[in-house]
């Protein structure tokens, strides 16, 4: 059923989320090291697709299929997803009163350290490792006695969601609107964050509604998503003409 | 109105023992009134509004006794807990060191502690202008609280002199063991907070796990004018007893008072929180936690009087009821007519986590001045469920996500100062979590 | 004199509007209550046996019971066997035809703007007026006919329709429910009935009117609503009393019944006589109205506009049995001088999924007492159930009071209950803001209360939204201190 190679493989997939078809068909498949990105109009079901990766309640699978690493990920809680290596930086990162920036990161670290079999880290050396993070993209004020995300302006908490991904060093990442209401400045350090990620190994799926980001991040593979399907699969020039011509033109031609 | 049948257990008891009490304690005529009060009220029954959920199930199926007067443990251990002083078994008072004293001083005496006798025989005036002037004001309210007067022979009196500010908060521990099953064990701490003094003070409550007791313990806590107190209450009962403890405090002009009290769980307990804001200027800020799982049943009642003026209260309760455990929670503001310029807050969250545990909570505001800003909030619900996803999509597992939001949750309301006697709080809270998460 | 001060005085000399007496011929009972005087009820209306059992029986609890003493009221003792169980107008009670009602009636009804002349009908509202014990006339009944709807008076529909009435009829308020209700069971005079068929949308507002105009006479009348599966109906009533020196007794019983997929919308705007400024005479309201959303996805919507009555004890609630089943209820009840009400919601949720909303603005002023009281309770098995609920209160003078009394029940670990509650007065700032701005004080404070009021006044139907807001104003005005 897989396409063997692939890291993350969806096939044919329909999602429902209250009552509602959004995903209609949708498959993808992202081998180890490639950036995808994406693209649809609002409304296209671009958030859903992250969101039934994650495994929210909710989005209830229809039918067709998704692998992991050759497993299927319908099989799987969303924290195994998760340790097994999917990261979901979220649009909408939740405020968690009560809970601090370094316990909730700390926990998070030597879960998924635990979950490789590696040691936890000492409290020196993880006070370290996220200072050492959390400098490099401008968020140093917010880790000591912070609450998770809250109070965090929108830049502040995508940053926010950056700072778990270096820190969990996943192997699939999905960043989901990672650029809405970002400047040209946050957005460079975005870039600069997620370029730094790359090795060949792991693997990107860019979610996003403008071609801007994608000057900063280089995508192998654009798709066009409309209305719960991929209608349009290219290489990085499909993201440009789509910027040129617009969604609905574009649309429109694939329609013809 | 239904007849209680404690009510006529206890009037024998009294009639048992009312002289022995009094060589005890001599108290004159206040015991007297109190049987006479307790003899209308009767033991609270059901019906009464404010005890419908107190159904402490079964706390009339037993023939509480006094047993004489002395619990008669003559081997009685310091507790592990370090503390200034020990009060065991509702009779004994214990130094630091673990000596049996009548009278601690601290803090080159600037706080003294005392058994109630001793306070009794060496300053008779002072003892009888604070004795029972609180409790005896909620006496004809419910038989509940002429019990304690009509029974008590011994307590502690925690007295903190004019104008001092003491270096370091105080501990106390309160310790029930090795007293027989059955006891009904009546006692009555009366704090004095002299006027521009400043304390801080750290209770631990327990008792023995496998005894079966009555503890029915009265608090009168009076603050004299610019007088700072702080008490925080670790209360942790366990095994089958059933617990009353009221919280009487009057406070004159300008003085402050904050109060935490976690409760980790109990078979059937009732914490009664009075506070009477006596005079203008005054602040005072009430905070409690309740875990309940299994059968356990805490009820908190919380009564705020603005009396006068000028005066601020802040209210902040959070339950967590597991299993088929209970909680409840019922606040009652009351602003009186001249009260102006009254602000009052109350807040009182919960979470349920099972479907057969039950949260009831009654945020009441009475209210008859019009200057005045009061508020309440109460929420009764569930884990956040967008938050669960986001923990368990960074892969915190269901159990520990649920662990961890409900410690912020709890932690909140934990108003203690001292870092580490906070987290010894916020431990034995995740004791009790993870015992009512499996 | 400050200027609050004469806008009090003012107020106070301003009369009840609806204060004036009807002079018309009247057949009253004589007072006191009996079992013979309850036969004699169900004699006069031509009763069947098993209502006159259903009133015999409610009599018999009723004396067994003990007038309730609960709420946050100061109640007179009530010699109930003062009252008058019944009057009805001497002419022919019910009337085929416009031409043979007294036109005394026509006039009073006329005056109070509920005009029962064809010409002069409401547009798009049919009433059933109400007059004393007796249902007057209805209005606009045979467009409802064709469309299957029945909306008459409950002794017609006992008459016309028994299986129904016997079907329903203390199915969600019993006999033994309370002091008053069982009062109400054994002596109910008239009401209003309505019937909605499966799949009928009623296209038009049904209105009953109900007036107390004889002196001595208690009134009790009872209402039974059926929305069948899948329908729809707006009801609303109105309420007005002469102004007399003694206290009237008003203990009405409302029933709804709420099929599968069906909504009720119930309005109430009461406006009885609220008695003098020093507490005088007045309308005591016992009321209990109660409704059931028995099967899946069905909805009822309260809205009431609390303006009259000495005292008022009133709490309508929602059985919430269906399955995603919904309740709302919205609130204004403004107290006055020496008013008091006691006044809330019950939220019982049994069937999953259900929703509530609760949002209840008190305004006291005078030497008024005004109490919200409110339960919601989510059982065991009403898993995934909302409530929300809003209680404010403003305060207008120093010398009133505003009281909150929720209580909240969860019995499963998968529904959320929020409440919130604030108490407050208007801020000097916000009067001085108007003031600035051209409006007086009164002005200002009128201004303030219908915002404050809106989120409940806009839930009215639009015929009603202007004359509550005109009613609200009016028992406002001079309340400012």
């Amino acid at each position: 059923m897989e396409n063997q190679g692939s890291l993350l493989s969806i096939r044919d997939l329909h999602v429902r989320v209250e009552d509602k078809d959004i995903l209609r068909g949708l498959s993808l498949d992202i081998r180890p090291g490639e950036v995808h990105a994406i693209m649809g109009p609002n409304g296209s079901g671009k958030s859903t697709l992250s969101l039934a990766i994650a495994g929210k309640e909710g989005y209830e699978v229809q039918g067709g299929q998704m692998y992991y690493k050759g497993k299927d990920l319908s099989e799987m809680d969303p924290e195994e997803r998760a340790l097994e290596g999917i990261f979901i930086s979220f649009q909408h990162p939740v405020e968690i009163p009560g809970v601090t920036m370094m316990n909730f990161l700390r926990t998070i670290l030597n879960k998924h350290r635990e979950y490789r079999g590696e040691e936890p880290l000492s409290g020196r050396e993880f006070l370290q490792r996220v200072r050492e993070v959390a400098t490099t993209l401008g968020l140093d004020h917010l880790i000591r006695n912070r609450f998770v995300n809250e109070g965090f302006s929108g830049g502040e908490k995508k940053k926010n969601e950056l700072l778990q991904m270096i820190l969990l060093e996943p192997e699939m990442v999905i960043l989901d609107e990672i650029d809405s209401g970002l400047d040209i400045d946050a957005i460079k350090t975005v870039a600069k964050a997620v370029n730094g990620m790359r090795d060949g190994k792991r693997s990107f799926l860019l979610i996003t509604h403008y071609q801007r980001l994608l000057n900063f991040i280089e995508p192998d593979v654009v798709h066009i998503l409309v209305d719960g399907k991929i209608v349009k699969s290219g290489d990085k020039r499909l993201a440009e003409e789509l910027e040129a011509r617009g969604y609905d033109q574009l649309v429109a031609s694939v329609q013809q | 109105m239904k007849e209680h049948k404690l009510t006529s257990h206890f009037l024998q008891l009294w009639e048992q023992y009312a002289q022995q009490l009094e060589e005890q304690l001599p108290l004159g005529t206040l015991r007297q009134t109190a049987m006479e009060r307790f003899r209308q009220q009767g033991f609270p029954h059901k019906k009464l509004e404010k005890w419908r959920f107190s159904n402490w199930m079964g706390i009339d199926n037993h023939e509480w006794t006094l047993n004489g007067l002395d619990t008669g443990t003559s081997t009685y251990q310091k507790p592990g807990h370090p503390a200034d002083a020990y009060f065991i078994n509702g009779e004994i008072l214990l130094d630091g060191e673990g000596q049996s004293r009548e009278m601690v001083q601290l803090e080159g005496g600037a706080v003294r502690i005392a058994t109630l006798s001793y306070a009794r025989a060496h300053w008779p005036e002072k003892f009888f202008t604070h004795f029972n002037h609180l409790n005896g004001q909620k006496e004809s309210l419910y038989g509940i609280f002429p019990l304690n007067t009509m029974f008590v022979a011994r307590g502690l009196w925690i007295e903190v002199a004019e104008e001092v500010e003491l270096s370091r908060p105080l501990t106390i521990v309160y310790d029930v063991q090795a007293v027989p099953d059955g006891r009904f064990l009546p006692m009555r701490s009366l704090w004095i907070a002299g006027r521009g003094s400043k304390a801080e003070f750290l209770l631990y409550e327990r008792n023995e796990p496998t005894k079966h007791h009555f503890i029915h313990h009265v608090h009168e806590i009076y603050m004299a004018e610019n007088a700072e107190v702080q008490r925080a209450t670790l209360q942790k009962y366990s095994g089958k007893s059933f617990i009353f403890s009221a919280e009487l405090s009057a406070q004159l002009a300008e003085s402050q008072y904050r109060r935490h009290t976690s409760t980790i769980g109990s078979a059937a307990l009732r914490n009664e929180l009075h506070a009477l804001l006596q005079e203008p200027g005054v602040h005072t800020n009430l905070s409690g936690l309740y875990l309940v799982g299994s059968t356990e049943k805490v009820e908190n009642q919380v009564f705020v009087d603005h009396a006068v003026p000028d005066c601020e209260s802040f209210e902040n309760f959070v339950g967590i009821a597991g299993g088929t455990g209970r909680g409840a929670f019922t606040g009652h503001i009351l602003v009186r007519k001249d009260a102006q310029k009254t602000q009052a807050y109350q807040s009182s969250r919960n979470v349920v986590l099972d479907d057969s545990a039950w949260i009831r909570t009654l945020p009441f505001l009475e209210i008859y001045a019009d200057d005045v800003k009061c508020s309440h909030g109460a929420t009764v619900g569930k884990l956040d469920e967008d938050i669960m996803f986001y923990l368990r999509s960074r892969g915190v597992p269901d159990r520990e996500a649920r662990k961890m939001l409900l410690t912020a949750f709890a932690a909140e309301t934990v108003e203690v100062d001292a870092e580490e006697v906070r987290n010894e709080f916020i431990a034995e809270i995740q004791r009790k979590l993870d015992e009512l998460l499996c | 004199m400050s200027d609050s001060d004469k806008i009090i005085q003012e107020y106070t000399t301003r009369e009840y509007e609806h204060g004036f007496v009807t002079d018309i011929e009247m057949d009253v009972v004589p007072p006191g209550l009996d079992e013979e005087k309850i036969r004699f009820i169900s004699r006069k209306k031509n009763e069947p046996d098993w209502l006159l059992e259903f009133r015999l029986k409610a009599y018999r609890t009723w004396k067994q019971m003990e007038q309730p003493n609960w709420a946050h009221l100061d109640i007179p003792p009530i010699d109930f066997q003062s009252y008058s169980y019944y009057a009805e107008p001497k002419k022919k009670p019910r009337y085929k035809s416009l031409d043979e009602v007294d036109p005394k009636l026509i006039e009073t009804f006329n005056k109070l703007g509920i005009p029962l002349e064809e010409q002069k009908r409401l547009a798009g509202v049919a009433v059933d007026a109400v007059f004393d014990s007796v249902s007057v006339m209805t209005t606009y009944k045979e467009t409802l006919q064709e469309l299957g709807i029945i909306f008459c008076s409950i002794s017609e529909a006992v008459q016309e329709h028994p299986d129904l009435v016997k079907k329903y009829l203390g199915s969600v308020v019993p006999i033994h429910d309370n002091f008053y209700a069982a009062l109400n069971s054994a002596v109910f005079s008239d009401g209003s009935f309505v019937y909605i068929p499966p799949g009928v949308r009623c296209p038009m507002e049904l209105s009953t009117y109900f007036r107390i105009n004889t002196k001595g006479l208690g009134q009790f009348e009872r209402t039974l609503i059926i929305a069948d599966e899948g329908s729809y109906v707006s009801y609303l009533e109105g309420c007005t009393a002469p102004m007399r020196d003694e206290n009237q007794l008003h203990a009405a019983v409302v029933e709804i019944i709420v099929h599968k997929d069906a909504e009720v919308k119930y309005s109430t705007v009461q406006n009885w006589y609220p008695g003098d400024e020093e507490g005088k005479g007045g309308i005591f309201n016992f009321v209990t109205k109660r409704g059931i959303c028995l099967g899946d996805r069905s909805k009822l919507s309260w809205t009431q506009v609390e303006t009259g009555s000495a005292i008022t004890w009133k709490y309508p609630s929602t059985i919430l049995k269906g399955d995603y089943s919904q309740a709302e209820f919205y609130s204004v009840a403004l107290t006055n001088n020496r008013q008091q009400a006691d006044t809330g919601t019950k939220m019982i949720h049994l069937g999953k999924h259900t929703k509530s909303l609760v949002i209840s603005k008190g305004i006291s002023a005078g030497r008024s007492q005004n109490t919200y009281r409110g339960m919601v309770s989510i059982a065991k098995n009403a898993v995934h159930s909302r409530n929300f609920s809003q209680c404010d209160s403003l305060l207008l003078t120093d010398k009133c009071g505003a009281h909150t009394f929720p209580y909240i029940d969860v019995h499963n670990s998968s529904s959320v209950v929020e409440h919130e509650a604030t108490t407050s007065k208007i801020a000097d700032e916000q009067i001085f803001y108007l003031q600035q701005r051209g409006l007086d004080e009164e002005e200002a404070v009128r201004l303030i209360v219908n915002g404050y009021a809106r989120e409940v006044l806009q839930q009215l139907p639009m015929e009603f939204a202007a004359e509550a807001r005109k009613l609200l104003e009016i028992s406002l005005e001079g309340s400012v201190g």
